[in-house]
């Protein structure tokens, strides 16, 4: 009898391991296949399978519950459901008011009402109404939401819109300081250094040392520096102990003056050099910034006064290129635009050109327009098909962008082009599925099913594809 | 039928004659057979001695039982029959009648003959009564009986095993014969019936020659017990041996051993876990007794004992028990070479699994041990073939202070044994190899002190080829520890007194030396300065080759010489270098990298001048420049242009530079073969000039420079067999001059003249892009001519999209927007295969916004 127990107890034992293992196992394949489709940008399988990890009562996995949690919505706000998405969301933030979690939902439901004007308005008023919230967790929440939509119009246009609904509201400073934060955030210091003249003339808010010394900051960054010194003097009459960086810039004043009269004879002095290399270039001018803290506006000023003057310099384009890159690197991403963009005429059809188009690109989505960054990439991606950077990187464009028509160009010249797909190709293939699939297009996504199955028929991106197309019975 | 006669006689003949080669006596035919049979051939034997005719006796007696022998190998038994019969009755008391009796009981036994088999068995007894062919009887009838019924073969002999005519010792003869009908019977009756006939010999056995068959009895018995899962029956099995040894008072004899070693091995191939416990009681047994034999026993099961002790994570056991076999192998003589070396291995491959802080305390004591104990040279190769996995492992687990440990320990060993040049030498290699792995100077170096005070024969000249090899490999990683000073300086007076000794290795010299100043060059600056300008400065070259260590040595010198503040030195030691060089042949090329290496810390000092540099050391500093400069233009230019770009931003030794760049212009120009490029370097270097002059307080000198750069770019102008670019480059370079000296009218008269002069489409197209920038509305008039003309005449020049779409940009800047949105068409129509294509409509979509 003793025996006969001892062995069942065995065989269950053995019988749990069994179990417990095959539960691992299909846990991790859960998790896996949730991680590919997003990577395809296929949120609504993606959704669907977050949404069975949560249902796990066990939590067998490295995640923990609260990342798939945003995932789930991040992927259902993608899906455009917006009633299933607006429903789970607020069931997370009724359990999870204040914490991280709550934080990023209300991110995305930000991001998801920004899409449309009225609606942001209204949710920027909702965010306002909140009264444990600061300017800090504002700005947070407002880029997270950018970073969402992966375009800063739509969330700044709502800000706007609201601060001008709300001029006389008691916390419109508030307002005005976030837009500020995020112009400078978002690359762009000279629109946040407007914001903080207009923020320096209202009396409205606390003006606070913090508030103050981030102006002063935004002042010296732009290069307006005797404008920083003054709001300093001014904020700071009776002499009292100004913050470390303050007096820093008090310090260098005298030093700032001198070299602001010096820069543009430095600048001529090492462009009209005839022995120096466009590397030479590039590097004295990072050289010359690096040398003076907040003087890249004083340079890009002398270099734009400096190539007016050499209409026949021998190394103007890739000087102008130098011109953006270090406005790129000094972090104002909407002046290296401007400067691009007025390049732009005088490189096309030069042999510089492609390198501009390059760097435009880069630029567009660090500052979230990926719908501009894909126009000029993707063209020039068809132009230059040799050029596999250049493909790559309007692919990451257009995926971004959502841009099937230039997606489908790009894709269809990598798998010419490529004997074996990378990864990236199947991916990005998958993607297009998954586009024609939600916008219910069955030619289109057939054909990218059968090219998938074509190209890696033992993948698991064509597994997946095939097995979509059986549950929608279009096989 | 007459031919079938004919046939016969021939075959008669041909017969007669082979025989007549054949033997012809009765003895010759005995030897014929006797050599057949013992070869086995026992038909070409039986026919031989049929030969063999009965008018000689004895002859026909041995012929008769050799017979008989042949046919029952061949088991022709009805003719054995006959000839057993016809040799009772010839012979009956033949030399070979107890054989051929026994043949004829066997012959009985296969053909069933009981009369005979009785008739036999009772003339045996009576007539050879005791003796081994009485014995014989029983065993060929119990063997042919155990070939058909292994039972009745055992019931015969329970029945037959005494009796008054069988021998003596018959009683244990029976029991022999049990055992082996048993194995032959297969393992599984022998695993049965073995122990059976063991205990019933021990209890006969009166001696240890008497245990002698019981014990191989045993001993074959234990695998198949312990594989039976009879470990039980086995350890029984063995103590009774055991006991029986004990019982004839020899305990500990070779016997004893032999039978532990076989039950052991049997537990341990098995991998039984009672072969441990066995182990363990033998190993304290043999702990208090004297038995040097035992020694090699205890060292052969532990080896096997180590890898399961290991596996069962047991690893204080395994020590244990290394300890305590090596304990008694030293106190019993130590043991055989290689059975020690293979328990050594086999301990160190079992605790390699162990932690490795663990791993490397066991192994230091082990080897430490190990080593101690070392007997003679053979040993002491067993003990050094075991060290490179050791240094190997320790180092990659980070242990290398226990490999220290262990070179330590062997080379305190070799050292004892005197004179073991090779084992020194193989050690070394091993622990050098592990640990310059891992790069552990301090190590390398506290062995190589010890090492070399180990050894004071090394500075044997037979010794050098090892000490200078070991030089060459450890300077540099000698380099940049505290403790690698003495080393390095041991290895440094040693490799000299080898070098002194060695003519031959003379050459290697400078090569030892080299090396030493790099270690010195980290550890003690001061004397690193004074050795190295020593050796440059006494060295006499021979040739070019062994001459260019001496001028590298320099280069290391010359920075800290100029660091030093020592500028005489360093000017005394280029001077030195400068006229070797010069008198070696092939010397210039040489010239060159001196130069070039000493201009490199002069800059490298005059760019951060420290406080100790006087006016004076300045001036001087910048004069040797100079003659650097002078000595080696081409390569300098390079290093000078960084460095006069910082002089015009630092604007301080304007003066100095001025009068040393006006001296390269002429050289450049001069000496250069291709004159082009030449007259292009030297106008933009005097354009540079002129800008530094400029720059200077002294303004004088700068408008004679743009004079010359301007004369020199026009002269490249003029010249139409230079290449598109260089045209392009001189034109960009006289526009920039000229932009630079505010002479902006000469730029706008000097592109018209050049568009004029050039026939060349690329330079046109600079040209008018050189209007289109400067954008005036004249200068935009001009372009737009040039750009029409250009694509008039070449409209499929991979530039021309770009042309027309500069014409609509012309426009566009010209406010003619209707005009420009055309002409961007056209660059969309006509080029869109061109990225202008691209630009152009995204203008085409801006205009109409603007419209």
């Amino acid at each position: 009898m003793r025996t006969r127990l001892l062995l069942i107890g065995c065989l269950g034992l053995l019988l749990l391991t069994v179990a417990v293992q095959a539960q691992d196992t299909q846990s991790k394949k859960l998790l896996k296949s949730g991680i590919e489709m997003e990577s395809c940008h296929d949120w609504a399988g993606a959704a669907t399978i977050w949404a069975q990890v949560l249902a796990y009562a066990e939590w067998p996995f490295a995640e923990t519950r609260e990342q798939v949690t945003v995932r789930r919505l991040y992927c259902l706000r993608r899906t455009g459901k917006e009633e299933l998405f607006n429903k789970f969301a607020q069931k997370v933030l009724t359990e999870h008011p204040a914490d991280n979690l709550g934080t990023a939902t209300r991110a995305l439901i930000t991001a998801s009402a920004c899409a449309d004007a009225v609606k942001g308005t209204a949710q920027i008023n909702a965010l306002m109404e909140d009264k444990s919230t600061d300017v800090e967790k504002l700005t947070q929440l407002s880029q997270a939401a950018i970073a969402e939509l992966g375009d800063a119009d739509p969330v700044l246009r709502a800000w706007q819109s609201w601060r001008t609904a709300n001029f006389t509201h008691p916390q419109a400073w508030m307002a005005q300081l976030v837009l500020l934060q995020l112009r400078d955030r978002l690359g762009d210091p000279c629109g946040a250094m407007e914001e903080a003249r207009a923020l320096d003339t209202s009396t409205a808010g606390p003006k606070t040392d913090a508030r103050i010394q981030f102006q002063i900051q935004l002042f010296a960054k732009c290069g307006e520096l005797p404008e920083a010194y003054k709001l300093l003097q001014r904020a700071y009459p009776t002499g009292k102990m100004a913050p470390e960086q303050l007096l820093k810039i008090s310090e260098s004043a005298p030093k700032w003056d001198a070299f602001v009269a010096q820069c543009p004879k430095t600048v001529q002095c090492l462009l009209d050099d005839p022995l120096s290399t466009p590397r030479d270039d590039e590097y004295n001018l990072r050289n010359l910034a690096a040398s003076m803290p907040g003087a890249v506006y004083q340079i890009d000023r002398a270099l734009t006064a400096y190539l007016a003057t050499r209409p026949t310099h021998p190394r103007r384009t890739t000087i102008l290129l130098a011109q953006v890159r270090l406005l790129k690197d000094a972090g104002d991403v909407a002046t290296a635009i401007k400067r691009a963009e007025s390049a732009t005429d005088e490189l096309t059809g030069t042999a510089d050109e492609l390198d501009l188009v390059r760097l435009n690109g880069d630029l567009f989505l660090q500052c979230r327009n990926a719908n501009a960054a894909t126009a000029s990439l993707a063209i020039a991606a068809s132009y230059h098909p040799e050029n596999k950077d250049l493909q790559e990187q309007s692919l990451q464009a257009c995926m971004t962008a959502e841009d099937t028509v230039h997606g489908a160009t790009v894709v269809t010249r990598q798998l010419k082009a490529q004997k074996t797909p990378s990864i990236e190709t199947l991916q990005a293939s998958y993607w297009l599925f998954i586009r024609a699939v939600n916008s219910g297009d069955k030619a289109t996504a057939t054909k990218w099913s059968a090219t998938l199955t074509e190209i890696a028929p033992e993948s698991a991106l064509a597994g997946m594809a095939r097995r979509k197309i059986r549950e929608l019975g279009w096989g | 039928m007459r031919s079938a006669i004919i046939i016969c006689l021939l075959a008669c003949l041909i017969s007669s004659c082979v025989q007549a080669a054949t033997p012809t006596t009765a003895k010759e035919w005995l030897t014929v057979g006797n050599t057949a049979y013992d070869a086995k051939q026992y038909q070409n034997a039986y026919d031989a001695y049929a030969k063999i005719g009965n008018d000689f006796k004895a002859e026909y007696e041995q012929a008769m039982w050799r017979g008989l022998s042949c046919q029952m190998s061949l088991k022709g038994y009805p003719r054995a029959q006959r000839i057993f019969d016809a040799y009772r009755w010839e012979f009956p008391k033949g030399d070979h009648a107890n054989e051929v009796a026994l043949m004829g009981m066997q012959l009985a036994l296969e053909q069933n003959n009981n009369t005979q088999y009785d008739m036999v068995w009772s003339e045996v007894m009576v007539r050879w009564p005791k003796s081994e062919t009485a014995w014989a009887m029983v065993e060929i009838t119990c063997r042919f009986k155990a070939k058909t019924d292994v039972a009745s073969a055992e019931k015969f002999l329970s029945n037959n095993n005494v009796g008054p005519g069988l021998p003596d010792d018959s009683g244990i003869r029976a029991y022999k014969l049990w055992a082996s009908l048993a194995k032959d019977a297969g393992p599984k009756k022998y695993a049965e019936i073995a122990p059976i006939v063991v205990v019933a010999l021990c209890k006969m056995a009166k001696d240890a020659d008497g245990l002698r068959l019981p014990q191989q009895i045993a001993a074959e018995s234990y695998p198949l017990l312990v594989d039976a899962k009879q470990v039980t029956d086995a350890t029984k099995l063995h103590k009774t041996v055991q006991d029986a040894y004990t019982r004839v008072l020899e305990p500990s004899g070779n016997g004893a051993l032999v039978n532990h070693s076989a039950y052991l091995d049997s537990l341990a191939k098995a991998q039984a876990p009672e072969f441990l416990t066995e182990l363990q009681a033998l190993v304290k047994t043999y702990s208090n007794l004297y038995i040097p034999d035992a020694a090699d026993l205890l060292l052969q099961q532990a080896s096997k004992a180590y890898p399961i002790l290991i596996a069962g994570e047991k690893a204080t056991d395994t020590t244990r028990l290394h300890d305590d076999v090596r304990a008694i192998a030293v106190r019993l003589g130590r043991g055989s070479g290689n059975v020690v070396h293979d328990e050594m291995n086999s301990y160190l491959h079992a605790i390699e699994k162990l932690p490795a802080e663990q791993y490397a305390t066991k192994v230091v004591w082990a080897m430490q041990s190990y080593a101690a104990d070392v007997p003679n040279a053979e040993a002491l190769k067993s003990c050094t073939d075991i060290t490179p996995n050791l240094y190997g492992k320790l180092c990659a687990a980070n242990r290398a202070q226990a490999a220290l440990a262990v070179h330590d320990a062997v080379q305190n060993a070799v050292a004892k044994m005197g004179n073991q040049q090779k084992a020194f030498r193989a050690d070394w290699e091993y622990f050098y190899n592990a640990v310059s792995k891992s790069v552990d100077v301090d190590i390398l170096a506290t062995a190589l002190t010890a090492d070399l005070n180990r050894q004071p024969a090394l500075t044997e000249q037979e010794s050098s080829t090892l000490v200078l090899d070991t030089l060459k490999r450890s300077y540099e990683p000698l380099r940049g520890s505290e403790k690698s000073q003495d080393a390095a300086q041991a290895l440094h007076t040693l490799a000299q007194k080898v070098l002194t000794t060695d003519t031959q290795r003379a050459d290697e010299n400078v090569g030892f030396i080299k090396a030493r100043l790099n270690v010195l060059e980290k550890q003690d600056p001061a004397k690193f300065l004074t050795e190295g300008v020593a050796l440059v400065m006494s060295n006499i070259p021979t040739d070019v080759a062994s001459y260019g260590a001496i001028v590298d040595v320099a280069a290391q010198l010359y920075p800290k010489l100029l660091d030093a503040g020592e500028v005489d030195n360093a000017q005394k030691l280029h001077e030195r270098i400068l006229t070797c060089l010069k008198n070696l042949k092939g010397g210039n090329g040489k010239i060159v990298i001196a130069a070039r290496s000493y201009a490199e810390a002069i800059e490298k000092i005059l760019r951060r001048p420290p406080a100790s540099l006087t006016a004076e050391g300045k001036l001087k500093l910048q004069d040797e420049y100079r003659k650097c400069w002078a000595l080696a233009p081409d390569a300098l230019v390079d290093g000078v242009n960084q460095f006069v770009r910082d002089q015009v931003i630092a604007d301080t030794t304007t003066e100095v530079w001025y009068t040393a760049y006006n001296a390269m212009l002429d050289k450049l120009a001069k000496s250069n073969n291709q004159r082009n490029n030449s007259m292009m370097l030297s106008a933009q270097w005097a354009t540079r000039l002129g800008m530094v002059k400029r720059l200077a307080d002294n303004n004088t000198g700068a408008d004679k420079l743009f004079t010359n750069a301007e004369i020199r770019y026009n002269d490249l102008l003029l010249d139409t067999s230079i290449s598109v670019d260089m045209s392009i480059q001189a034109a960009a370079g006289l526009c920039t001059l000229y932009q630079s000296s505010n002479r902006i009218k000469e730029v706008e008269r000097m592109l018209p003249k050049l568009y004029e002069s050039g026939v060349r489409v690329e330079l046109t197209a600079w040209v008018a892009q050189a209007f289109l920038n400067i954008g005036t509305p004249e200068a935009l008039g001009k372009a737009n001519d040039y750009y029409t003309l250009l694509l008039k005449q070449n409209p499929q020049h991979t530039l021309a999209a770009g042309w027309q779409y500069r014409l609509a940009r012309i426009l566009e800047l010209q406010q003619k927007p209707a005009e420009a949105k055309a002409a961007y068409q056209q660059v969309v129509d006509i080029y869109p295969e061109s990225s202008c294509a691209y630009a152009a409509g995204r203008k085409i979509d801006q205009l109409a916004v603007a419209k």
